[in-house]
């Protein structure tokens, strides 16, 4: 069971790597360029939310109601603009509801942004080395980093999850077993099912649609759709685009599960390239599973650090521990911050062009 | 991008040549120049009133920084994304020589490389094996594993989030056997006498603990033993003596007796290593090494043909330049005795990348002027305090104040805090149209812009030192900048005016060229790349007009 309660941990973290990592896979494979400011959009994406539950908090004075203060003077009523324009009752509804209004909005903001990323600044970059394009999107994440930290303030700013997200489920009580026995945060559980959506359409998109097919076609060989007389260009604008919808709207939904600060779009980088260098560059599915992968490993060997000997391997590690030296139990005590990285260089070494990745692609 | 890497060995005869490595003249002269602008970096700082030691001497450890890193990014073309894990272990070594042997700076600067270098050695030969992209996130991989590492598992060696200090307790082996670092004025014997005292002093102690003496009838309670509860004591009659004296002994790192506390002592000792580092890489350059390092940029797959291994050549070029983020680690913690992990972290690793491409990679100066850029900008201009900024300007500007918020308010996105989001602009701005940095900026321009650019810097010198000692400080503040502001409006605008104009001379030339399909129609390849005449627009001889007219420098992404 416990087995299964930290499998489940791993989710939701794995979610929201497979889903930074889609986008960035999307990206490299149609335009060919790396993109490290990735990790922007999905921080981009979390203060859309915040934007959004600050403007809908702005407090302003009611124009009729007014209340007698301590001393008798009639002072205006001062409430929550979305109470204030849509009445107390609808109000409440809509304060309640901001993240999924974040939601909504966040998807045409980051489109915007996407586009105007690819036209105005990454589309002089297909054709140079992959070191430049690091380069200037490295230097387009430390901007847009800054500007959030210049609008937002340096420190972590709670969204408020919706009532009904708030509070533990008991997923266990769902499947017949014991009450209490697996319980899980329902803003977890509404993020795992919200990017397990995402993947899907994401997926089908890609695989059922004519577009998708174009643009399938244009990453196996983009000079031939081109002389077919498809604007394939602007097609890959779009799929940027919809990188960039992927990690806005993931930010979004993952601002309930961790408050946003400036600086967060740079830890989700480096773990989503991470992720998608072992699934394999430019390959989809590839990075969703190792996505996924590596959070729910990253979670078990918490598990496994924690030494409460799950697996049967207590014996082991209490051997182990016996016969190594105090450093070398040490390391495999805080393994699990040390996991996905280990698994990152092993991969690269042993087989570089990842683990689904296609054959030839950036396999240098 | 490799025009500023123009042949070294082309002008070697008329060079020096030192222990088999070669210099040539202009190398001698560079040398010469950048040797004597460092030493006077204080002075020269000081229109720009960034000569405080602590700048300088930041700026002297991250030039070395920069400029090793540059023998692996600059030369060989790999990109690494983990340095700064370097750095902190060249720290982490220093600091515990500093601790475990002496308190001379020199062992510890000899230490923090090798340390550095030892690591390096099989990191770089895993992530080696990969190139491009891959190479950049393994060592990215390797650095943020050493950064976690360096809170849990080396948290003995790291101490940390508080990071390693020196204290007058260490234990200091080669102080001790030799006499050095001891406490003022005091001979060897008399400290030797003074431990020994301690040390008896505290198994008296000891020994009385274990016999729980009692006072009117209650245990005695040794856990705050100050000179009055001693008194107090011996009072009631315990045998306990006085505390024998202690010794302080001193925890600043010194330099054969100099300690490294002192204004600009700190700042010329890494003058001297920064100064050797530039020697050190530009004789690397110009050696058969250096070429090779080139020629893995160059074309990997010419050397394997030729029977080279470009691996053995990156390998040491990664180790070489790990040793010089060792040396910094290791100054950083000789100016000041502290070793916190944040060095490792790898936005660390971001700077210097961002160093070398500001200043320019491959030349030698080039990633020097990039960490000068950063640590000034990221010491001065950060500290500059806004508001007051800002309500100087809006009492300058004459304009209604709808028109005044928006100007006056700019410096907030700039100046103080946001600094960063200037450099990373300034950043992007560079990697876009200048890929090769401040240095081929230079070596683009012309004779007299050169010249113009050196009159206008130097003016900054003449103004400054009239308004100081002749007219008495009457100028504002911002008058020796004006020479040089004009300077660069001149160099951006002249660019985009000569690009224009060759844009208008090519039209004109390809509207008086009659077109003359027979002939584009059979030569001209399927894909032609005549840009914007057109399709069967001359376009099978423009191309090689186009390319030759074309200024390199315009400053156009359309023409990337």
């Amino acid at each position: 069971m416990e087995i299964i309660q930290q499998l489940i941990n791993g989710l939701d973290k794995g979610t929201a790597y497979a889903l930074i990592a889609l986008g960035l896979s999307l990206i490299f494979g149609t335009l060919g360029v790396v993109n490290f400011a990735h990790g922007a959009l999905f921080m981009i994406g979390m203060f859309v939310a915040v934007t959004i539950q600050q403007v809908l908090n702005i407090p302003v004075e009611h124009p009729t109601e007014v209340v007698k203060d301590f001393l008798g003077n009639e002072t205006p009523v001062v409430l929550p603009l979305a109470e204030n324009m849509f009445g107390p009752e609808m109000g409440a509804v809509i304060l309640n509801n901001g993240l999924w209004i974040s939601l909504i909005v966040s998807i045409p903001v980051m489109a915007g942004i996407g586009v105007a990323m690819d036209r105005w600044l990454i589309r002089f970059f297909y054709r140079r080395p992959h070191v430049e394009q690091i380069l200037v999107t490295f230097g387009l994440a430390i901007v847009l980093q800054e500007l959030i930290k210049i609008i937002f303030g340096g420190n972590t700013i709670e969204v408020i999850a919706p009532d009904y997200m708030k509070g533990i489920t008991d997923l266990g009580g769902w499947f017949g077993l014991e009450p209490g026995s697996l319980v899980y945060p329902t803003r977890r559980i509404v993020f795992v099912i919200f990017g397990l959506i995402v993947l899907a359409a994401t997926f089908s998109f890609i695989q059922f649609t004519r577009f998708g097919m174009v643009v399938r076609a244009g990453m196996q060989d983009r000079e031939m759709v081109d002389l077919m007389g498809i604007n394939i260009q602007r097609r890959f604008t779009i799929i940027f685009a919809l990188g960039a919808v992927i990690a806005g709207t993931a930010g979004v939904m993952y601002s309930t599960i961790e408050k946003p600060v400036y600086f967060v779009g740079m830890n989700y980088l480096v773990l989503s390239f991470i992720v998608v260098v072992v699934g394999g560059m430019g390959s989809l599915t590839g990075a969703v599973a190792a996505g996924f992968l590596l959070g729910i490993l990253s979670s078990l060997s918490a598990l496994w650090a924690q030494g409460s000997g799950y697996f049967g391997l207590a014996p082991v590690f209490d051997g182990m521990a016996s016969v190594l030296p105090d450093y070398l139990v040490q390391v495999f005590g805080k393994i699990d911050q040390l996991v996905i990285y280990v698994v990152a260089i092993i991969v690269l070494l042993v087989r570089p062009r990842g683990l689904l990745g296609r054959k030839g692609i950036m396999e240098d | 991008m490799t025009a500023h890497l123009s042949n070294p060995a082309a002008d070697i005869d008329n060079g020096f040549s030192l222990l088999g490595l070669r210099m040539t003249r202009r190398d001698a002269l560079g040398t010469a120049l950048f040797a004597v602008a460092i030493l006077l970096l204080p002075l020269l700082m000081l229109p720009f009133n960034g000569s405080a030691p602590s700048t300088v001497y930041q700026i002297a450890i991250f030039g070395i920084f920069a400029i090793g890193f540059n023998i692996l990014f600059g030369l060989t073309g790999y990109l690494s994304f983990g340095h700064a894990a370097f750095v902190g272990i060249g720290s982490y070594a220093a600091i515990w020589s500093l601790k475990l042997l002496t308190l001379n700076i020199v062992p510890a600067l000899f230490v923090g490389p090798i340390a550095a270098g030892l690591i390096a050695l099989p990191i770089g030969w895993l992530t080696l094996r990969r190139s491009g992209i891959y190479f950049s996130i393994l060592t990215l991989a390797f650095s943020i594993m050493l950064f976690i590492m360096a809170f849990s598992v080396f948290k003995d060696i790291t101490n940390g989030q508080d990071g390693q200090r020196t204290s007058q307790f260490d234990v200091r082996v080669l102080d001790d056997a030799f006499g050095w670092n001891q406490p003022e004025g005091k001979s060897r014997e008399e400290v030797a006498a003074a431990k020994s005292a301690l040390a008896q002093w505290n198994r008296d102690l000891a020994a009385l603990k274990r016999t729980d003496p009692e006072v009117n009838g209650r245990p005695v309670d040794f856990s705050n033993l100050n000179d009055f509860a001693i008194k107090r004591l011996q009072d009631a009659g315990l045998p306990i003596e006085a505390r024998p004296e202690q010794l302080a002994r001193p925890s600043i790192p010194e330099f054969f007796g100099t300690p490294m506390n002192q204004g600009y002592t700190n700042f010329y000792i890494c003058a001297v290593v920064l100064i050797l580092t530039y020697i050190f890489a530009t004789l690397l350059r110009r050696s058969s090494f250096g070429l090779m390092l080139l020629a893995v940029k160059t074309n990997q797959t010419r050397m394997d043909y030729m029977g080279l291994k470009p691996k053995r050549y990156t390998l040491a070029a990664f180790v070489v330049s790990a040793m010089f983020a060792g040396l910094a680690g290791a100054l950083f913690v000789a100016m000041d005795p502290n070793a916190p992990p944040d060095r490792m972290e790898w936005t660390e690793s971001g700077k210097v990348v961002i160093m070398n491409i500001l200043g320019g990679m491959g030349s030698v100066v080039g990633p020097f002027i990039g960490a000068l850029i950063v640590k000034y900008f990221g010491n001065i201009i950060s500290s500059i305090d806004v508001d007051r900024l800002t309500h100087a300007i809006e009492d300058a500007l004459p304009f209604p104040s709808f028109i005044e918020w928006p100007i006056a308010h700019l410096p907030h996105l700039f100046v103080g805090e946001g600094w960063e989001l200037g450099m990373g602009l300034v950043f992007m701005l560079m990697v876009i149209f200048l890929p090769g940095g401040g240095v081929s900026l230079w070596q683009r321009w012309q004779v007299q812009t050169k010249r113009l650019f050196l009159l206008s810097f130097g003016l900054i010198y003449v103004i400054y030192a009239l308004d100081r000692f002749v007219m008495g400080d009457a100028l504002p503040g911002w008058a020796m900048f004006v020479p040089l502001l004009l300077f660069i409006a001149y160099a951006i605008i002249r660019p985009i005016v000569l690009w224009q104009q060759q844009r208008a001379a090519k039209k004109a030339l390809a509207a008086s060229e009659p077109p003359t399909p027979a002939s584009s129609s059979s030569s001209s390849p399927p894909s032609s790349s005549s840009g914007e005449t057109g399709p069967g627009e001359g376009a099978a001889t423009l191309p090689h007009l186009t390319r030759k007219t074309t200024d390199p420098n315009a400053p156009s992404p359309a023409s990337a």
